[in-house]
């Protein structure tokens, strides 16, 4: 054992020697290679530095012994000064040198660790995005609680949704169906979760008013919760007799198909109402021209950047953005969910202050403000 | 009194007047210029700079309704990286028909070249799920298509060995409608710092700048 | 019960992919991924559930004769075809009939459907472009430039000068705009989202209250 030992530290002193003595040959262009497990990620890695200067190659080589056989894993320049090997096993020894072809010979660097990757427990470049995650919360259950508590909040007026009642009055008056579009997503995009909070609300006064209610679904997850949503507020208005299965129905999973069922529907049955809430794509302005050319009363609603002018452009009124996800909030009045919005507004303040201060500061040639913020 | 009448046209001469204008260069093609906008030349740069050998994913991320649109950018794509010398792996997010579609244009352009499948490029195929599957190649590919679009095992594929992660890919370019181009720039470029450069249909254009201009999307995609 | 295992389960699915975010641990991204596993398997259960409904009310229709049930005979026909051939083919659905009914069926009426869109877009531009009003009048120049501006027949009839109007237009006015509304729905769909993992928001549960 102890003759082993001898042995592997007389081996490394040789190749340390002989590094140092090919490292003080002339146009070695890297030296001082450092082996480190790379930081803040899954494992699996090690990063690589070292001092260089110039355009020249060198090439990267493992092992898992010192005196082991040096396998190229790679090559770099020698300025860049870093590489990273990514195609490891954790919690094993990784030896490092590096190599440069001058001519017909390889010069060889100094011998670099062990090393050993390992998986690490935080992602220590997204400390901000943790804060402001952090703060949302808390800002979220403070006011939360203070609304709890009967303290007032103000809401300003969102046109969309004051319009909603009116929209299903008229639809009442003409003796037409309205027709409820969820968007084209699944339940885990949150935009449809909000349209269904709207859903609850319209199907509500749809069952206060014995108007006809149609909702036409394209996934098979937002039917289902759409069927119930509906059933829902249909028992809360205290008329569940009126609740009809067919009220809620499947269409197809096919973007266009299911967009050329919709305007069939339109056409075929006028209804008198649109609401169109929730994500859409390229159908949104086929769906809302035809309920535009039919006379119907339109009420948008989505965050889709693309499809807001469609929207806009096609519809009576339209939700923009973030009042899509205030909806539920502003329909039902309640001071728990109240609270909510005004937690975001209060960090949409802090993010509009923080960016016109970086733009300042950035303008004065300093980077500190972006550097902060920057995450990935 | 006539500017009056302009302002009130009945929509169907519209639609008339849109059906001339889309007939004309079918029926009798005008044969203009085209110029490549800066993030189009941006791409072409991107690639230029690519050396043989390097990896980059394609990912087929629409259905046959945006293939007038996003076909020859694919088709302009793919030869531009063959020629290179640039290692293609092949994939479809798109749930209707991308798979479908890359099967047919990955062997149509691949018949122009002298390639080997599975050693210069490989079609992993469609995968399920959305997101979810771009997250987890982020770990590994393999696990997330251990066969190919033929079924075959991608074990011992020399590209698939050895391209491992998002660590081993210079480029992600998606063809993508909808909202699937927004998704790799956020997961893919965001969390795993991976270049993404974005084919979209004209339409949904304008959104892709503002990842243009943060530097979330290399560019946008051609003209 | 009924629903405090549901927001239970909300909240603790929902916290863990904002957890997994910050902390990359093998054991960590593991569970993560399983989750988005689970999401696949979630959706795949409900398709039949769509599936269904799409079939009994369109047997119903065929059965009261109701008005175009012929169109419902179609699409029950279609939709098993389709079916058949796509299971027959394996888990890429290569079958040559499938591969056929998708290249000359699905792919045309798509196609179709999709470039009903620069009808409605030419329409719907027409009205937002009327010069009724100096805003309706800023957007319509703004449109003509940047349309001008990315189309062949525009870089003829200007000699491209228009090009970097158009590419200023888009980068910076544009960009600018996309910007604050998206960081504003993304403020908003964070907020939604930590109700909803909290149980503030519960209209997505549907029925059944404690």
């Amino acid at each position: 054992m102890r003759t082993s030992c001898l042995v592997i530290i007389s081996i490394v002193l040789v190749l340390a020697a002989g590094g140092a003595w090919s490292q003080g040959m002339s146009g070695f262009p890297a030296t001082e290679l450092r082996a480190v497990d790379t930081p803040s990620d899954g494992g699996g890695s090690i990063d690589l530095e070292w001092e260089g200067e110039g355009l020249q190659f060198v090439l990267i080589m493992r092992a898992t012994s010192p005196g082991g056989e040096f396998e190229t894993i790679g090559d770099a320049i020698a300025s860049d000064g870093s590489y990273t090997d990514m195609r490891l096993d954790d919690q094993t020894d990784y030896y490092y040198r590096l190599a440069y072809p001058a001519g017909e010979d390889t010069l060889l660097g100094a011998v670099a660790g062990p090393a050993q990757s390992k998986t690490n427990w935080f992602r220590s470049y997204r400390k901000n995005a943790l804060v402001l995650t952090a703060l949302m919360f808390i800002l979220v259950i403070s006011y939360v609680t203070q609304a709890r508590k009967g303290k007032r909040l103000f809401i300003r007026r969102i046109s969309g949704l004051s319009a909603i009642d009116e929209a299903v009055g008229r639809a009442t008056e003409m003796g037409r169906k309205i027709l409820y579009i969820p968007g084209i997503l699944s339940l885990s995009e949150i935009q449809t979760i909000a349209s269904l909070s709207i859903l609850q609300h319209v199907s509500k006064l749809t069952a206060v008013y014995g108007t006809d209610i149609e909702v036409p679904n394209k996934d098979p997850l937002v039917f289902s919760a759409a069927r119930e949503t509906v059933k829902q507020a249909y028992m809360e208005a205290g008329r569940p007799d009126q609740f009809k299965e067919e009220m809620v129905t499947y269409l197809t999973y096919d973007q266009f198909a299911y967009a050329a069922s919709v305007t069939a529907k339109m056409v075929r049955e006028r209804p008198a109402t649109n609401f169109l809430i929730g994500s859409f794509f390229a159908e949104s302005l086929i769906l809302a021209e035809t309920g535009q050319s039919i006379g119907a009363i339109q009420i948008a609603g989505t965050a889709d950047i693309p499809q807001l002018p469609f929207f806009v452009t096609a519809c009576d009124y339209t939700l923009l953005g973030e009042e899509l996800y205030a909806a539920s909030a502003y329909l039902s009045k309640e001071p728990v969910l109240l609270g909510s919005i005004k937690a975001q507004d209060v960090v949409k303040a802090i993010i509009m202050v923080t960016v016109g201060a970086g733009i300042v500061i950035l303008a004065f040639g300093s980077n500190i403000v972006r550097d902060v913020l920057f995450t990935r | 009194m006539k500017i009056q009448k302009l302002l009130y046209i009945d929509r169907r001469i519209i639609y008339l007047l849109v059906a001339i204008g889309a007939l004309i260069p079918i029926i009798r093609p005008i044969g203009l210029p085209v110029v490549p906008s800066a993030p189009v030349q941006g791409l072409f740069e991107r690639v230029e700079e690519l050396e043989p050998g390097d990896a980059v994913m394609l990912s087929f991320d629409y259905g046959p309704s945006s293939e007038p649109e996003l076909n020859p950018m694919s088709a302009a794509i793919m030869r531009h990286l063959f020629m290179r010398e640039v290692r293609v792996m092949v994939v479809a997010i798109f749930p209707l028909g991308g798979v479908q579609i890359a099967i047919r244009e990955v062997a149509r352009i691949t018949s122009e070249f002298d390639l080997e499948y599975g050693v210069d490029y490989v079609n992993l195929g469609y995968k399920d799920g959305g997101q979810a599957p771009m997250k987890a190649m982020g770990v590994s590919i393999q696990d997330v298509f251990p066969a190919d679009v033929e079924t075959t095992p991608t074990e011992g594929m020399p590209i698939v060995e050895d391209v491992r992660n998002y660590g081993d890919i210079e480029v992600v370019i998606t063809l993508a409608t909808g909202i699937i181009g927004e998704w790799w720039a956020n997961l893919v470029n965001a969390q795993f710092g991976v270049d993404v450069a974005v084919g979209c249909t004209a339409v949904s254009a304008p959104k892709y700048y503002a990842y243009l201009r943060s530097g979330q999307m290399i560019q946008r995609g051609l003209q | 019960m009924r629903r405090t295992i549901p927001l239970i389960l909300t909240f603790c699915v929902g916290m863990y992919p904002i957890f997994a975010f910050f902390v990359p641990h093998r054991v960590v991204t593991n569970i993560n991924q399983n989750l988005d596993t689970y999401l696949v398997i979630v959706a795949a259960f409900a398709l039949p559930l769509g599936v269904v409904n799409l079939v009994m009310s369109n047997i119903n229709k065929i059965k009261k004769k109701d008005k175009g049930w012929f169109y419902s005979v179609v699409l029950i026909a279609g939709l098993c075809l389709m079916a058949f051939y796509g299971i027959m083919g394996g888990d890429q659905g290569f079958h040559a009939h499938f591969q056929w009914m998708f290249e000359n069926a699905v792919s045309p009426l798509q196609a179709t459907m999709f470039s009903l869109l620069a009808f409605y877009v030419a329409s719907a531009a027409y009205r937002a472009f009327r010069a009724r009003n100096v805003e309706a009048t800023v957007l319509l120049i703004a449109a003509i430039v940047v349309m001008l501006g990315r189309i062949p027949i525009g870089d003829m009839i200007t000699g491209g000068r228009l090009t970097p109007i158009s590419e200023w237009l888009m980068t910076k006015p544009n960009a600018a705009a996309q910007r604050g509304i998206i960081i504003g729905a993304a403020l908003g769909a964070a907020s939604m989202q930590i109700r909803v993992i909290l149980g503030i928001e519960q209209t997505y549960l549907g029925s059944g209250k404690d």
